[in-house]
């Protein structure tokens, strides 16, 4: 399931200009642009310069023109809720989203793989179906009402983690937690079907025939083979990511861009929800072009193309 | 019946009495092999042929310790070199797998690990069964690549399996069957997936590199068999239905599906009492 | 032992499993259109009535099954008002997305022209777009209200439904009967009708019952981030977010639209799965 191969920077261009022009369409959706950007307590000769500034006077190609222009020099104008500069105030929130999403990955990959090795190498057995069980329903719970009723448990009544906030390495735990319970069920099933599939290959079958046991085929010829199906899906994974990301911070009041994004747009804010959209879309072609480079560098199907002494030992 | 044969037959490298195979279990349960017997001594070829679903597939990896989940070996023994092998512990059983028995497979392009080299599953198989350091059974592994006459053997072992031809890849796993010396070699259609050129080309090695070992052809192919073996044993829906000297089966076959085979692959002793218009 | 050959061994298993998934979701299909039917009416009380002398009744309270909320609003009223907006909005959202992605999808596989390569180019790049950010922003910029969800929700998932059409549209067009149908003028509408889009039924409505389920989820979440849901209105996730102030004192506003929407979802993957396991 790799994606279509895009020529990057051919392809960021397009992407970034259809985001543009989506962006500024909805703009205009909401009514006159300039009271959107200026703000409801603007004052008469604050929406006038911003119309001036976005030359929203003008006719339409040029105020597209100069809509794009302003933020391809990344000026996202300024935010209505405190005026600092939109882009700013996204590029501080984002590093602590990074660490909370870093922290959920690590750990959802720390149950996730093993959990899935367990699960596909073998297909019978209480405890797996027991498990496997456990991991329907929870795909069944929301990531927000899993956070909502961890926090219910630990927060409120036993007390032991803070609800809110992000200070200190206790107001970590429940945020990791809780984005990790949203990510781990879908990609246990997925590396445990990766895993399965592998262990019913026919090289597996050939390790069989020179006497490997279970458990050096899970860990020598199953495990590599699914894990490196399974950079397929970090893309989509990502995406999920930054799902749970945007809800969870809301909950915990975790001051990263998924809380500006919905602080800002319940606020419309727009020149922040701008800033974020063109920021979010930025990193997911950052990513997306990463696990492609990574899938080159690792799979050897792609790494190495030519033939080895073509037609001769036939 | 030369006298080589005669003797050897005094050698029995495997022993197949009585075996049964089931599938599934309760009342979906199906027997793709029943009662099978037959023996292979050392340097003969056996053949087994069968269409498809004759069991004869499932002979080859009740043999080779290699049926799958929910399928059993459900009465019969099976000796090799004396030992009966279907009594034996887990351990004691995969000492024998690739070790004493070698098995070559029918598609060779998936049944190497597509993100290892060549090499590694040979030199897992000859440091697991030789006890040899990695570079110790490197060059074992090159001197086998090279003794089933790939080029370059030096750099096969580290190329990738979509790096080579099939033909090439199927002289590798004969290679990987054939590291550890077994005394019996199983090989499992080994060239039905490949071009008509260089299906015959395999075919002569195999027959080469059998040499003084036991091997066993399974194929569905009589013109294959013809061609290497020295025995052919005729399966149909899980059972024997005759078996004999190459010769003996091809030119006065005693049963009638054996007839049908032979007149399946235009052979001409099917032909026996039976006109058939316009037949060449 | 590994699974080499596909066994009935497993078929009775996943038949029974399908078979109950498929009851079980059935019968909690069943109740929740009954539910739907009769609406928040069956409490005996206005979703929206304010009661300040009835604040934070506990369940099973004089006249409310369910207790009442912060506002003294019953609250089993308020369950039935959300489970007809949760469903309308997730049955609309994924029909559209639905309509939209197969049209699109069609055109995909069908065209090798630059609207069928654009379509692939943005399906693919979809995949990996966390469209959720993107539903949020639309959403608080259109504004506040269930048309709008739907429309937004379906618009930005369509790339579910026509990824799938796409890759199966494609391989059905390709098989035989199809060129047959071609060569003997079928008009287009007809071999779309009769020939292609029966074949797509099977995985369309797996992902149905699968889509469905994210649109639950998805609408929930946007109302419990203030998003797309008027303030004070009877949603699910409305009802979740303003439990929060009350967890210690009156937990069960946290746990009753908790349980309800869990059991949704849990019905629509128990369907899904069901269909998936019936269907292979």
């Amino acid at each position: 399931m790799t994606l279509v191969r895009l020529r990057p920077v051919r392809d960021l261009a397009v992407l970034l200009l259809g985001t543009l022009t989506l962006l500024f369409f909805l703009l205009r959706l909401t009514g006159d642009p300039a009271l959107v950007l200026a703000g409801p307590d603007a004052t008469e000769q604050q929406v006038a310069a911003i119309r001036a500034e976005y030359g929203l006077d003008r006719s339409l190609p040029v105020q597209y023109l100069s809509y794009v222009g302003n933020l391809l020099r990344l000026d996202f104008g300024h935010s209505l809720a405190d005026g600092s500069p939109a882009l700013k105030k996204v590029l501080i929130a984002y590093p602590t989203s990074l660490l909370l999403a870093a922290m959920a990955m690590a750990v959802t990959l720390l149950i996730s793989i093993p959990a899935g090795a367990w699960l596909g190498a073998g297909r019978h057995g209480s405890a797996r179906a027991a498990v496997r069980w456990l991991l329907f329903v929870l795909q069944g719970v929301p990531g927000f009402v899993t956070a909502l009723l961890l926090v219910q448990l630990f927060a409120i009544e036993l007390v032991w983690l803070p609800a809110l906030g992000s200070s200190g390495l206790s107001s970590l735990i429940l945020p990791t937690v809780s984005v990790a319970s949203f990510l781990a069920p879908k990609l246990t099933r997925l590396i445990e079907a990766n895993v399965a599939a592998a262990m019913g290959s026919p090289y597996v079958r050939t390790a069989r025939a020179i006497g490997s046991s279970d458990r050096e085929i899970l860990w020598r010829h199953a495990l590599p083979n699914a894990l490196l199906g399974a950079t397929a899906l970090v893309g989509t994974q990502f995406a999920f990511l930054m799902t749970g990301l945007v809800i969870i911070e809301s909950i915990f009041a975790w001051p990263g861009i998924g809380w500006l994004l919905v602080q800002s747009t319940t606020s419309v804010d727009f020149p922040v929800v701008q800033a974020i959209t063109m920021t979010v879309v930025v990193t997911v072609f950052a990513v997306n072009t990463f696990v492609d480079l990574l899938q080159r560098r690792v799979d050897p199907r792609l790494r190495h193309r030519e033939p080895l002494a073509p037609g001769a030992g036939e | 019946m030369s006298i080589t044969t005669q003797s050897a037959r005094r050698n029995p490298v495997l022993e197949v009495e009585g075996l049964s195979v089931r599938a599934g279990s309760g009342e979906l349960a199906t027997m793709p092999v029943q009662d099978l017997s037959f023996t292979i001594a050392s340097g003969e070829v056996l053949g087994i042929v069968g269409e498809s679903g004759s069991g004869k597939s499932m002979t080859a990896y009740a043999i080779g310790d290699l049926l799958p989940e929910g399928v059993a070996v459900s009465a019969g023994r099976i000796v090799l070199e004396g030992r009966p092998v279907l009594s034996l512990s887990p351990a004691e059983r995969r000492a024998l797998d690739g070790n004493r028995i070698g098995m070559v497979f029918q598609d060779p392009l998936s049944s190497f690990n597509p993100v290892r080299t060549i090499g590694s599953i040979l030199i897992e198989s000859a440091r697991r069964h030789q006890q040899l350091s990695t570079s110790a059974a490197r060059g074992k592994v090159i001197e086998a690549l090279a003794g089933v006459r790939l080029p370059h053997p030096e750099l096969l072992v580290d190329a990738y399996p979509h790096q080579l031809s099939g033909g090439q890849r199927q002289r590798a796993m004969i290679a990987l069957a054939l590291l550890n010396e077994p005394s019996l070699v199983v090989a499992d259609e080994p060239t039905t997936a490949l071009d008509a050129t260089v299906q015959l080309r395999i075919l002569a090695l195999l027959k080469r590199s059998a040499g003084s070992r036991a091997l066993l052809l399974i194929t569905h192919d009589l013109a294959v068999a013809s061609t290497v073996c020295d025995r052919i044993l005729v399966m149909q829906r899980g059972r024997c239905v005759e078996q004999g000297s190459t010769a003996d089966i091809l030119e006065s076959p005693a049963h009638d599906y054996t007839r049908e085979l032979l007149a399946a692959a235009h052979w001409p002793a099917a032909l026996g009492s039976q006109p058939q218009a316009g037949a060449a | 032992m590994n699974a080499v050959v596909g066994l009935p061994v497993n078929t009775l298993g996943a038949r029974y499993l399908a078979r109950w998934e498929l009851v079980s979701g059935g019968f909690l299909l069943a109740l929740i259109a009954a539910l739907l039917v009769l609406g928040p009416a069956l409490s005996g009380h206005d979703p929206a009535f304010v009661d300040l002398q009835n604040r934070l009744a506990a369940p099973n309270s004089p006249g409310h099954l369910l207790g009442t909320d912060q506002l003294g609003r019953d609250l089993l009223a308020r369950l039935l008002h959300g489970l007809r907006w949760s469903l309308t909005a997730a049955f609309g959202a994924t029909l559209l997305a639905f309509a939209v992605g197969t049209v699109l999808g069609l055109i995909a596989a069908r065209r090798q022209s630059f609207l069928g390569t654009a379509i692939r180019q943005v399906t693919a790049f979809a995949q990996s777009f966390p469209v959720f950010v993107l539903a949020i922003c639309l959403v608080a910029i259109v504004g506040n209200s269930l048309v709008t969800v739907v429309l937004v929700l379906g618009l930005v998932t369509w790339p579910v439904f026509c990824r799938v059409v796409q890759a199966e549209a494609t391989s059905l067009l390709a098989r035989e009967y199809v060129m047959a149908a071609e060569m003997l003028q079928m008009g287009r509408a007809r071999l779309y009708f009769r020939h292609i889009l029966p074949g797509l039924l099977p995985s369309l409505s797996v992902l149905l019952a699968f889509h469905f389920a994210d649109m639950l989820i998805a609408e929930s979440a946007l109302s419990f981030l203030g998003i797309g849901a008027p303030l004070g209105a009877a949603t699910w996730g409305n009802m979740l977010q303003e439990s929060r102030a009350y967890l210690i004192s009156a937990p069960w506003l946290l746990l009753v639209p908790a349980t309800a929407i869990v059991t949704l979802v849990i019905t629509a993957n128990l369907l899904g799965d069901g269909l998936r396991r019936h269907l292979e």
